[in-house]
């Protein structure tokens, strides 16, 4: 079968990769049906995010179930799934605590796309126990966004928004992971949202979207509204999630939060790069910084936040700038996305 | 009255003809000190290095006999021995507003009896009546002294936010009162693994006399060389460490300790304008958190309870704890006596 794999030259179309087996009797083989191309893929593929030599990538799947191995009760053939890559084996002290994605026999250890083989090919086997079946209502390109949605539920579990209604929200960084946390949290009902996006062009595309309780603005606006407010110690945020990965973007994260303030980092920094944190600071005024990188545990609750939005219209993507590609063009995606032509590509394997 | 200060040109210093505070308000309490503690934050102060208005008079950690009180004031008589919380907040802003006084703007440090008004290393206080709590007589006022740095530890616990009493593996930096008090609280409820770092061989020796039982006392040398020997081991390390050295050097070194998913609380007071390198990536991919903890939201009244029961069941033999007691005449003992590390807390008697 076709497969894009990743290789220490970079990303290759492998066209006679194996066609997956069972592993055991819970094992399921997927006909992969789509594959959203996700921030870290590039990361990827400039080796900043570490994965197995001749993995295939993707990580943000859905399909249909193509053949169940003898134990597997739960799904039928044909049926349609969303992929859970990094579901934990519940039994081990970080599933307990919920922390799965430290699970040593799951989690980011089993990571489909970055330890095993994922979703760019026309075929994947998985375990039963990582499908979530999803409505014929919900495309297949959607239903693959739960791999990202559920990543943004966690952030707001280790970084949570206090109150809808009150709480300052920044989202560094308006690319296809800020755009969907600023949708999501504006459905929500979240009432005091600010998105920093530096090129004007993503912010008019923003701006063009026409999001209530929505402030658009550049990094050198804020930062000089920070600079003018440095005597005022109710100005800031309580919740800044950095989509970035940008050093100064962080470190300006920190400055930019009121007291009691936590910053989420979900965009992936780069190697061996440190910031330098004010501690007394962060300590007198009770500032928090996490990392939120994962999902945990709530893949399920993110298929059914991404039914909920799609049902509400609020996953219309011709907004968005979205298209559709086979496997045989991975590279152009690649390239349409680095080029912002547009803001989000899904690889059909099966077409 | 009198009253021990600080200024900045002539440093610590005891004031004899300060007057006595009046009732003001329908709701004010004045309080005749019995007793005063020395907190490593005090210490601070009288370096210059912990910012006060100058001629506050110090004196946060309290316990008094009420003296006079308003009109209005029914939760305590004349006579009655009470602990005294130091700050609160404004009541009426959105830090109040969602449970985090200690960080209001108008209250917190702003309003802090000790640092931002005038505290209790004096012969009388003037205080609210909400700020008073009556203690048992079998509460000696030194061990309410202990009260005030409780209501702050039981913050960086909250913010801890740990797991599971029975299988997080806690670490404590330094054995002062903070991490010493810390290590005895956690002892107490039933946190099983926990270790605490701390440099000096005569403060290790006397809380290994203590005899807990599930407690590992190491040095920095020792704890380091652990860390070094599980460099390869993805799962050694701590779930939670709590600062309370306020030594920007053993925060940095101790980030290493945190295991996947782990929370660094900084409770300790590091100088102003103090720094550390936070590796990002290390801190996104690992979802490492990094927390300050700031004085008390609403936690003093649990922290009178659990002095009361520490108290009640022989935890709380101040001479076995490096804990020594001076007339506030002799004050300048008590600093000198901290700072030279020959006790862990000072306590000045008032009366």
């Amino acid at each position: 079968m076709k497969a894009v794999k990743y290789g220490s030259d970079g990303l290759y179309l492998d066209r006679n990769a194996p066609i997956p087996e069972f592993e055991h009797d819970h094992s399921v083989i997927i006909r992969v049906k789509a594959v959203g191309i996700c921030g870290t893929d590039f990361d990827i593929k400039k080796g900043e995010f570490p994965v197995v030599d001749g993995v295939i990538l993707g990580h943000e799947i859905s399909g249909a179930v193509h053949k169940i191995a003898s134990g597997v009760t739960d799904f039928k053939q044909g049926q349609r799934v969303a992929i859970n890559g990094t579901r934990g084996c519940t039994n081990c002290y970080f599933c307990n605590v919920n922390k799965s994605m430290f699970c040593s026999k799951g989690g980011a250890s089993k990571y489909y796309g970055v330890v095993r083989n994922g979703g760019f090919a026309e075929y994947m086997v998985v375990d039963d126990a990582d499908l979530c079946a999803i409505p014929d209502d919900l495309s297949f390109q959607k239903a693959s966004m739960s791999e990202p949605m559920s990543s943004l539920l966690h952030i707001l579990d280790v970084a949570p928004i206090d109150d809808k209604e009150q709480s300052k929200v920044l989202i560094i960084g308006g690319g296809i992971a800020g755009l969907n946390i600023l949708n999501y949290l504006n459905f929500i009902g979240v009432k005091n949202i600010t998105l920093i996006q530096r090129s004007a062009h993503r912010r008019k595309l923003i701006a063009d979207m026409k999001f209530k309780n929505v402030t658009v603005v550049s990094d050198t606006d804020l930062h000089s509204e920070y600079l003018q407010n440095s005597g005022n110690p109710g100005w800031g945020f309580d919740n800044v999630i950095d989509c970035s990965g940008n050093t100064e973007a962080i470190a300006n994260g920190i400055k930019y939060l009121r007291p009691a303030g936590k910053l989420a980092l979900y965009g992936l920094p780069s190697k061996d790069v440190s910031i330098n944190m004010n501690i007394y600071d962060l300590m007198v005024l009770e500032k928090c910084i996490t990392g939120a990188l994962y999902q945990v545990n709530n893949f399920k609750e993110g298929v059914d936040v991404l039914i909920e939005l799609s049902r509400a219209g609020r996953l219309d993507f011709d907004n968005y700038g979205v298209k559709d590609y086979t496997l045989d063009d991975y590279e152009k995606a690649f390239n349409d996305l680095t080029d912002r032509k547009i803001i989000k590509a899904f690889i059909l394997p099966s077409t | 009255m009198k009253a021990i200060k600080y200024n900045k040109t002539r440093g610590l210093y005891m004031e004899h003809n300060v007057s006595i505070p009046e009732i003001v308000n329908s709701n004010n309490v004045i309080l005749k000190m019995l007793a005063a503690g020395i907190c490593g934050t005090d210490l601070s102060v009288s370096k210059g290095s912990f910012p006060v208005p100058d001629d506050t008079t110090l004196g946060h950690e309290l316990c008094g006999v009420v003296h006079k009180i308003g009109s209005k004031v029914k939760n305590v008589t004349v006579g009655q021995r009470v602990a005294i919380r130091p700050t609160k907040g404004c009541n009426s802003c959105y830090f109040c507003d969602t449970n985090i006084p200690n960080v209001c703007p108008k209250g917190g440090i702003i309003k802090d009896r000790g640092f931002g008004l005038d505290g209790g290393m004096a012969q009388y206080i003037l205080v609210d009546d909400v700020d008073v709590h009556q203690i048992p007589d079998d509460l000696t006022s030194s061990q309410a002294v202990l009260i005030e740095p409780l209501s702050c530890l039981l913050n960086a616990w909250k913010i801890s936010n740990v797991a599971s009493k029975d299988h997080s593996k806690v670490l404590i930096l330094g054995g002062g009162i903070g991490g010493f008090h810390l290590l005895n609280y956690l002892d107490f409820i039933e946190v099983k693994n926990l270790t605490i770092c701390q440099r000096s061989e005569d403060r290790r020796k006397r809380i290994e006399k203590l005899g807990y039982k599930n407690v590992t006392v190491v040095s920095d040398v020792s704890l380091q060389e652990e860390y070094l020997k599980h460099s390869e081991d993805e799962l050694w390390g701590f779930d939670n460490i709590i600062d309370c050295t306020g030594n920007p050097d053993a925060i940095q070194t101790a980030y290493n300790y945190l295991r996947p998913g782990g929370r660094f609380v900084i409770y300790g007071c590091c100088p102003a304008n103090t720094f550390i390198k936070v590796p990002i990536q290390d801190l996104t991919f690992k979802e490492k958190h990094i927390s300050g903890s700031f004085l008390q939201p609403y936690t003093y009244g649990a922290a009178v309870e659990n002095i009361v029961k520490l108290a009640r069941s022989g935890r709380l033999k101040l001479s076995n704890y490096g804990v020594q007691e001076y007339s506030i005449d002799d004050y300048k003992s008590g600093f000198a006596d901290l700072e030279s590390r020959k006790i862990i807390k000072g306590i000045l008697l008032i009366d």
